[in-house]
């Protein structure tokens, strides 16, 4: 299974796989997806409810150009990207020199394969860092967490053959002579009834099983969860989730901190989680669903800069005033401290104003043409992860 | 350099304070004309600091104090609910100390604070903002205590059959409960069926609730009214007996299950015994909308010591980093009290291993030698502690890749799981973990181990049904 990107990195490198699965061969609404494949479709019975997902290739494919993009690690630059995409129509993807690079779908056998290749480009030197992103369905019971591939329920008999046990796959790694590694699952971590009975002996094959010959280096491999146990992860139709979005936004700037040469990094142990915390929660306030809360397991210690930003970080601010029936009237504004390079929002909407300022300070203001309110401005630290600037205004 | 004074300042109806609260940093945001930050002069930025948390209105309200260069500063605290507080504070030439009070979301309640900041439950502004079922008011709630009393002229801690302990709890009979009777009293849903086993059981009063939620109070005073003031009980009190306590809890939509109380929990600090407090929830009358698929997990225990009630709340939180970060703050007032409280055979064993589990995560500390020394001593003086075993067995894999070492590792698993039920939902986690790595092993080269795959079997269903996002081991009995 050949990477969609490859360079030659002498020495400390990062391997990257990438996999969304959007469409579910099995799954009720596979039909697309099989007659592409020029395949007979037949339907796992004991679906209840789980379907084609639309989200996952937006977000696999967002996790990916920014890997291509804009992901900058001196230490380890990337030297390979494994992207595995079902969708209904055949995946390709842009690399950052243009070319067009066709994506494989993300059946158990092309994930395994692509797997192993991922692992053994992580064999090569124990100071390679390498990244796993899962966007897709999930099953979860307890502290067992199963990831679906697009063949899930082939045989209806065996229908976990076409997935990863992930306890079984993160221990497994810690064979893998890489000692840094981080894993991002974005799915849901629900129970299935008919799953869970067949998990009381089997989650799935684990493709790279562990030992109790552990390493005798110790390995940072936290893992990133899109949501708890027990609960559902969410995407607005057709868009990158909303863990997806967090996890960039989180990346541009709003999970980073400088360190002592004042360079801004994001760390894996440092506030990553937090600030995917804080921003899924204001993601699900601003559309009143339901909450969706992240969790992360194997965060040890300080864990180490997965990411250096290129220069000072892009901070999610949400700029509000009170009383909140205010905001309607208001022509909002923010401004550097000396008063240059404002940026305003007209009167006219009555939410709260969301945007993303580079790190340092500013002028924020509500300014009114009328009546009964008057004029408010302050002076406010933007920094990571981000805040709300309320302005709160007199009449 | 000004003084600068940091809390974090929380709403509760009691004056309960916690000298080692929160983990919180320090940045120099000190801007030019334009607004742009200056470069951070060395020293300025303060990392991983643990800042005391609890109500102004404590006795004595604690502050961290730092000093810092004049300037602006950004403070930020995360306390174990992974709430980012921050504040921008402007440092000048005055000599007068600095006070900065920190304050985070409202809980729902007063009652209910150290359970918003542990996590457990949600702010105030999201608490009612969806609809609750009406679970609780058909809830039975029972406290069921259980020791063995040692054989004539045997030490309780040198019991060491896995037939005479009693910390096993519902461990083995997990596949026949699924016919749970619920009409059953709690006498007879513990599978202690050998004369030397008392158990116990007593419907404690909730201390507060709404339809939410309940918050029992629980000390060991309740389980010497149970079983007399015996001297075995009195002993236990004290630490030396192997009694287990659990609190079950069933109702109409609300699935069998128990959690572990660490009864009696003494304060680290040494100043007596902190209170156990577990919360029952209802769950939500439409699951799908309030984005839980709501396994039925209703527990939630949380213990109140000032020294380390906030290592306890980060570890439930998953965040072991922090966890680590307190307890390396708190190690002083810890280690002042250590050979007393800690690891002797008298007074805190779970609190031991509660800062075991932290440490084991920050495997990379440079206080091996130590530590390791202290898991080594919960394993062999404690048996009726099973996390001790595990972690010991985890200390020695990640330590010792010689035979001997591998031999030892998997001895000292299996004896975990004879134990039984571990105090800590992470020590089912490791377990399950090593038990599996061990089945490879022997699978790998085409002779399974017979007794490895049979306790394997067993903490597998145990691991699907225990509580991941709790600290102390919360089973489902379905």
């Amino acid at each position: 299974m050949d990477p969609v990107f490859e360079a030659a990195i002498a020495g400390p490198a990062t391997h990257a796989i990438v996999i969304g699965v959007g469409a579910y061969l099995h799954l009720p609404g596979g039909q697309a997806f099989a007659q592409r494949l020029g395949v007979p479709w037949t339907e796992y019975p004991d679906h209840e409810g789980m379907g084609q997902l639309s989200s996952p290739p937006h977000s696999a494919r967002a996790f990916a150009r920014w890997l291509l993009t804009e992901y900058r690690n001196p230490e380890r630059p990337l030297a390979s990207l494994h992207l595995l995409l079902s969708e209904p129509e055949a995946g390709q993807i842009t690399l950052g020199t243009g070319e067009e690079k066709a994506v494989e779908r993300a059946s158990f056998e092309h994930v395994r394969a692509a797997i192993r290749d991922w692992k053994r480009r992580g064999d090569q030197n124990a100071d390679h860092l390498l990244l796993f992103y899962f966007c897709g369905h999930g099953v979860n019971r307890g502290f067992i967490t199963t990831l679906l591939l697009d063949d899930f329920g082939e045989d209806p008999g065996e229908p976990l053959e076409q997935a990863i046990n992930l306890n079984g796959f993160h221990a497994g790694m810690d064979q893998c002579q890489a000692r840094r590694q981080c894993y991002f699952i974005d799915a849901c971590r629900v129970p299935s009834a008919a799953l869970i009975e067949r998990f009381e002996e089997y989650a799935g094959p684990a493709i790279i099983h562990g030992s109790a010959y552990l390493s005798e280096v110790p390995r940072y491999a936290p893992v990133f969860y899109s949501t708890v146990a027990g609960s559902a992860a969410y995407s607005r139709e057709g868009e990158a989730s909303l863990f997806t979005q967090a996890l960039l936004r989180s990346l541009a700037g709003a999970g980073s901190k400088p360190d002592d040469e004042d360079n801004w990094l994001v760390y894996t142990g440092g506030t990553l989680h937090e600030s995917i915390q804080f921003l899924l929660k204001r993601a699900t306030e601003a559309v009143a669903g339901p909450s969706q809360v992240n969790s992360a397991d194997h965060v040890e210690g300080e864990g180490f800069p997965l990411h250096y930003l290129p220069g000072r970080p892009i901070v999610p601010i949400l700029v509000a005033v009170k009383p909140a029936e205010a905001a309607g009237s208001a022509e909002l504004s923010y401004a550097n401290v000396d008063g240059s390079d404002p940026v305003v929002r007209p009167p006219g909407t009555a939410s709260e104003w969301d945007v993303e300022i580079p790190e340092g300070r500013y002028r924020f203001a509500a300014r009114f043409a009328g009546g009964p309110y008057r004029e408010k401005e302050e002076e406010r630290t933007v920094f990571p992860p981000g805040r709300k600037v309320s302005l709160e205004v007199a009449e | 350099m000004r003084e600068v004074k940091l809390r974090l300042d929380t709403v509760s109806w009691e004056g309960l304070q916690f000298d080692y609260g929160a983990v919180a940093n320090i940045y120099d945001v000190t801007a030019d004309e334009k607004g742009k930050r200056r470069r951070t002069p060395d020293g300025q930025r303060l990392r991983n600091l643990a800042i005391p948390m609890g109500p102004w209105s404590a006795e004595d309200p604690a502050f961290l104090s730092v000093q810092l260069e004049p300037g602006r500063y950004m403070v930020e605290a995360t306390p174990p609910n992974g709430e980012v507080i921050s504040e921008e504070i402007v440092v000048d030439e005055s000599s007068e100390p600095l006070l900065v009070r920190l304050s985070g979301e409202e809980s729902p309640h007063e009652w209910l604070s150290w359970q918003y900041y542990t996590g457990n439950v949600e702010s105030a502004a999201s608490y009612y903002s969806h609809a609750v079922s009406r679970d609780l008011l058909s809830s039975r709630v029972d406290l069921v205590s259980v020791w063995s009393q040692p054989a004539v002229g045997q030490d309780a801690d040198e019991l060491t059959a896995p037939d005479a302990l009693v910390s096993r709890g519902f461990f083995f009979d997990l596949p026949a409960a699924k016919g749970f009777d619920l009409s059953k009293s709690a006498d007879d849903l513990f599978p202690f069926d050998q004369i030397d086993r008392q158990v116990q059981t007593a419907a404690p009063e909730a201390a507060f609730s709404d339809a939410a939620s309940q918050v029992y109070a629980l000390e060991s005073d309740l389980v010497l009214s149970l079983h007399g003031q015996s001297s075995a009980a009195t002993s236990w009190r004290w630490g030396s007996g192997p009694g287990r306590h659990y609190l079950l809890v069933r109702g109409e939509n609300i699935p069998p299950q128990y959690s572990v109380l660490p009864l009696p929990w003494m304060q680290v600090d040494g100043s007596g015994e902190a209170e156990v407090e577990a919360l029952v929830q209802a769950g939500p009358a439409d699951p799908v909308a309030s984005g839980s698929m709501d396994q039925g997990h209703r527990i939630s225990i949380t213990v109140r010591d000032r020294l380390v009630g906030s290592v306890l709340g980060y570890l439930g939180a998953g965040q072991l980093s922090a966890a680590a970060t307190i307890l390396g703050q708190a190690e002083e007032a810890i280690e002042r009290q250590a050979q007393r409280l800690l690891f002797s055979k008298g007074v805190n064993q779970p609190a031991a291993a509660a800062g075991a589990y932290a440490l084991l995560a920050a495997q990379g500390s440079g206080k091996q030698e130590s530590w390791h020394r202290w898991v080594a001593n919960l394993k062999q003086w404690f048996p009726w502690l099973p996390d001790g075993a595990i972690q010991y067995a985890w200390v020695l894999l990640r330590q010792d890749r010689s035979e001997e070492g591998l031999k030892q590792a998997r001895a000292s698993l299996l004896e975990g799981y004879r134990r039984g039920l571990p105090y800590f939902s992470k020590g089912v986690n490791l377990l399950l973990d090593g038990l599996i790595l061990f089945a490879n092993d022997a699978r790998e080269a085409g002779m399974p181990d017979v007794e490895v795959e049979a306790a394997r079997k067993v903490v597998w269903r145990l691991a699907l049904r225990t509580n991941p996002r709790q600290l102390f081991t919360s089973v489902l009995l379905h």
